[in-house]
């Protein structure tokens, strides 16, 4: 073994390095959004109109067995579907008890598969997949004012 | 009559045992051990372009894509944070595959195609006391050893240069099972390659498989994004790579689409299963010619 000491520190220094990576990793996702959590099908969530292209805040109703989830933790997570990096993340903010107000641009129309993430206080995280069908909005027309 | 001692054993597949004497399985080991420990060796005084060659590419990728493009603008993924991060975080298990597959192909075919065809090394270490097939197996082994270091030297590049943070959850039984997976398949695709490969056509490899490989393996987008172009999104199924990209994506992200880990295990599994046989049978016809 002798002989093959500089590859071992190598080696030694590589696993020290990922597990400082693994430690840096650690509460990003969380931050992201992008915890890997259960889902939970008593959880409904209600969109208050169709995403649009044109539109940036969108809210939404939260009910669990068809009772307002009130003073939770929300946070959206979507990404547009056959786009690698075309995404959407933000947290709510309860604007009335069960209905949370979130500002996304959805860049494009098409589908959006999303999930929603709740954490309501004693209760386990859970993640609510919604598929959403965001709208083009028409590009306005303008005549050239020169 | 008895038969006349042999003094090369290695070359037959299976050399009988001396009257009484049982081949014990543990010598097995031992010579693949020594066989690792020789090559381990030869590496270590080569560590500097070996470092080199490990950190150089994923190093470069993920700072032109996920530290310089987002400061000058060219941010990949739109303009917002999230779609800047899911880049980064696509690219990261891309980047992985890609450690692993190209480390484990080049690190046992070149030096294959030498070793067989220019120095012969391999004349005499079939001189050893073992199967010739324990001697493929162990350039398949020590290849994927070099794989997995790959592999695990893109996390801290990943997780320390990119200016968008990359949301990383490990799924650790599925990346524990996969990645040693993985990386057998790359060192039996690199074995396959290195007994059909002749000395001379080892600069065309970066060219004609090496490109082609990286740029159809579902490094920088997901498989699922081929959607609108599906006579090549059912092209590259043939990529080994594809798999190794997508099931990095299943072991470190969520909420990123990726195949099912059945079609992703199963491809894997195969791929490893022909690489192997092709690659032992190569071995053998090379080195017994």
């Amino acid at each position: 073994m002798r002989g093959i000491w500089r590859l071992g520190l190598v080696a030694a220094v590589a696993a020290g390095a990922f597990a400082l990576a693994m430690v840096r990793f650690s509460g990003a996702a969380e931050e992201g959004c992008a915890q890997r959590l259960p889902e939970d099908p008593s959880y409904r969530v209600q969109w208050s109109q169709q995403p649009s292209t044109d539109l940036t805040r969108y809210r939404l109703s939260i009910t669990r067995e068809g009772r307002p989830v009130t003073e939770a933790e929300v946070c959206l997570n979507s990404y547009m579907k056959g786009m690698s990096a075309m995404a959407v993340t933000d947290r709510g903010r309860e604007v009335a008890p069960g209905t949370y107000e979130v500002s996304v641009t959805f860049e494009m129309g098409g589908r959006w598969p999303a999930r929603v993430l709740i954490a309501e206080r004693a209760r386990p995280v859970v993640a609510v997949p919604v598929l959403l069908e965001v709208r083009e909005a028409p590009v306005p027309t303008t005549s050239p004012n020169f | 009559m008895t038969a006349a001692p042999t003094l090369t054993p290695a070359l037959s597949e299976d050399p009988t045992p001396p009257p009484g004497a049982s081949r014990p399985r543990a010598s097995t080991w031992a010579v693949m051990r020594g066989l690792l420990l020789r090559d381990l060796t030869v590496l270590d005084k080569s560590l500097g372009e070996f470092l080199h060659n490990t950190v150089t590419q994923p190093l470069l990728l993920v700072f032109v894509f996920t530290y310089l493009f987002p400061l000058i603008g060219q941010g990949v993924g739109g303009s917002s944070e999230a779609g800047a991060s899911r880049f980064a975080s696509l690219l990261m298990a891309g980047l992985i595959a890609q450690a692993m597959a190209f480390q484990g192909v080049f690190r046992v075919a070149v030096p294959m195609a030498i070793e067989i065809d220019v120095t012969q090394e391999l004349e005499g270490r079939v001189l050893a006391p073992t199967s010739v097939s324990t001697m493929a197996t162990e350039k398949i082994v020590f290849g994927a050893i070099l794989s997995l270091f790959a592999a695990m030297v893109v996390f801290p590049v990943a997780a320390f240069l990119p200016t968008t943070p990359v949301y990383l959850v490990v799924d650790w039984p599925v990346l524990l099972t996969l990645t040693p997976l993985a990386c057998f398949t790359s060192a039996a695709l690199g074995l396959t390659l290195g007994t059909v490969l002749k000395p001379a056509s080892v600069p065309m490899l970066s060219g004609t498989l090496a490109l082609p490989l990286a740029f159809g393996g579902a490094i920088f987008y997901t498989w699922e994004s081929l959607d609108p172009v599906p006579w090549l999104q059912y092209l590259v199924l043939v990529n080994p790579i594809v798999y190794m990209s997508e099931g990095m994506r299943a072991a470190l992200f969520t909420g990123v689409p990726h195949m099912s880990l059945g079609a992703i295990y199963g491809a894997l599994t195969g791929f490893a299963v022909v690489f192997t046989v092709l690659g032992q049978r190569g071995f053998k016809r090379r080195v017994l010619a």
